[in-house]
């Protein structure tokens, strides 16, 4: 994985039309908006197809943005006003009508782009475990199965799935909430534990 | 914070409704506000890890890579060639070699078909099918597949239960499911298909799907995607629904959609998912509706969101839960 650009850099690089920086920056902004449009369509190939169409009207159209800190909050309503479209066009009005039109709001959107990039952040931080830890974490949370389950198909005892869950949690704890190594700050950090602790 | 307090909250949030890990994890819980914080950090990243499976297998140097090619195609005097290396493609065609050598041998390879049964209790369980279609399948449920496909159809019986089906695209090769008098015919998409006492029920995630019954000469209905159908058993009617009913993916996603749901249907929706009886006791409260989601929550979560946001009081006696 190469360098992570800084949202100015991205901004210039749009702008620009570039191809190598550009393809950088749909690289980087790929994860988050395609999970995004794959939480609602629900079909991979369409998810992809949005956030291709939200690229090409950038590479097409003279891209301006006044405030480089509102090329996120772009990107994503990009692709839930594409999402909207796509429900509008198949007749499916009532799918996902009232979250969608709440995201159309600031508020919501911030917390709901700050909670997929934690998701993106959880997802980069349990590819790092090691190994026979990350299958077992994988195994727990992706899969759904108790440690017990786990034991059993794995051929372990319950005791080493456990030491395995905590190592993985004890990481994961580490490097998203104490070190800044994903980027996010005291402040998002606490804004994300309140909405979540918030929110039922 | 010590291993141990680790193993505490692991051991709670692994299995909340285990009697001796609760009461340690209560006990453990009380004693100091660090432990309080230490536990909202903790369930957290264990509600938020389930959300990020999302990420999983999402490839964005492939991804990017067919952008380039994308753009490469719309502007192919601006954007002279492909930016990017050409790992992708070399994959692809080796990718497309193989899959034709793949399919030559499985056309030409002779037909005799043996189904195997497939079988859950008490919890969920997926499998790979031949063709890497993915089948998960719900707890109680039964499902009878070739151990290979032969080369007219691919052809899964789904003889009890609720199952979710992502198929393996093929445009020569149609997936079909019989369920009961019922049959499921897709080219590749994501659907979810329950083969309950009373009725059969249909929910298309993505893509496009055929739904027909054996005893009908009527033709099969066409759903697209985010719509359902069910099929009535006794009578022999398939329709349409006019409602989607979310909460049929629940038992995969675990995630509880409630949108001016009365409370009567509320109580019917959990008794079926967490596998109690729940039964509303107040009368006058039958109609008052719900708003609410809950994702990865226990049964006991959510009465005490609903005890703390709406005042129901809840009881419990033996299996059964009464709210008043």
């Amino acid at each position: 994985m190469s360098g992570y650009l800084h949202t100015e850099e991205a901004l210039r690089a749009l702008k620009a039309r570039d191809p190598e920086t550009f393809a950088e920056v749909y690289r980087q902004y790929f994860p988050l908006l395609y999970a995004t449009a794959f939480k609602y369509l629900g079909d991979k190939v369409q998810a992809e197809e949005v956030i291709q169409d939200v690229f090409l009207r950038i590479w097409e159209k003279d891209f301006q943005l006044e405030h480089p800190a509102a090329l996120k909050s772009y990107l994503f309503r990009a692709v839930i006003n594409r999402v909207m479209n796509h429900f509008q066009r198949e007749k499916m009005q009532r799918h996902h009508h009232e979250t969608l039109q709440n995201l159309q709001e600031e508020s919501y959107l911030c917390n709901f782009i700050e909670e997929q990039e934690l998701r993106e952040n959880i997802h980069k931080a349990i590819e790092a475990l090691p190994a026979q830890c990350k299958r077992i974490f994988k195994l727990s949370r992706f899969e759904g199965l108790r440690n017990q389950q786990i034991a059993e198909q794995l051929n372990l005892s319950v005791k080493t799935v456990e030491n395995q869950m905590t190592i993985a949690l004890r990481q994961l704890r580490n490097s998203l909430l104490n070190d800044d190594e994903y980027k996010l700050t005291p402040t998002a950090r606490l804004k994300i534990l309140l909405f979540l602790m918030g929110g039922i | 914070m010590q291993p141990t307090d680790y193993s505490i909250v692991l051991r709670y949030l692994d299995e909340p409704d285990h009697a001796v890990h609760k009461a340690e994890f209560e006990n453990w819980l009380k004693k100091s506000d660090a432990n309080k914080a230490f536990y909202e950090e903790l369930r957290m990243l264990w509600e938020q890890s389930a959300a990020a499976a999302t990420y999983e297998g999402v490839d964005a140097t492939a991804a990017t890579e067919r952008f380039a090619a994308l753009l490469h195609q719309h502007y192919p005097a601006t954007v002279a060639a492909l930016p990017r290396n050409k790992r992708w493609w070399r994959y692809s065609a080796a990718a497309a070699t193989i899959a034709a050598a793949a399919l030559a041998w499985w056309l030409l390879r002779p037909t005799q078909v043996r189904y195997n049964t497939f079988t859950t209790t008490s919890r969920i369980d997926s499998l790979l099918l031949s063709d890497g279609s993915k089948v998960i399948l719900n707890k109680h449920s039964s499902l009878r597949y070739p151990a290979a496909f032969g080369s007219r159809s691919r052809q899964v019986f789904l003889d009890s239960g609720t199952a979710f089906f992502e198929v393996q695209a093929s445009a020569v090769h149609p997936f079909a499911v019989t369920a009961g008098d019922t049959k499921v015919s897709v080219l590749g998409t994501a659907f979810n298909l329950a083969s309950g006492q009373e009725e059969i029920k249909l929910y298309v995630l993505s893509g496009e799907v055929a739904f027909g019954s054996n005893t009908s000469t009527a033709s099969p209905i066409r759903l697209k995607a985010g719509s359902g159908a069910s099929f009535h058993k006794k009578t022999g009617q398939l329709g349409m629904d006019a409602d989607v009913d979310y909460n049929q993916l629940a038992w995969r996603t675990r995630e509880l959609y409630f949108r001016d749901t009365p409370m009567e249907e509320v109580c019917a929706v959990l008794s079926e998912h967490y596998q109690v009886r729940v039964i509303l006791e107040n009368d006058a409260r039958k109609t008052q509706k719900l708003n609410a989601n809950f994702s990865h929550k226990t049964i006991d979560e959510i009465l005490e969101t609903l005890n703390a946001l709406y005042n129901y009081r809840f009881e419990k006696r033996g299996d059964t839960i009464y709210i008043r």
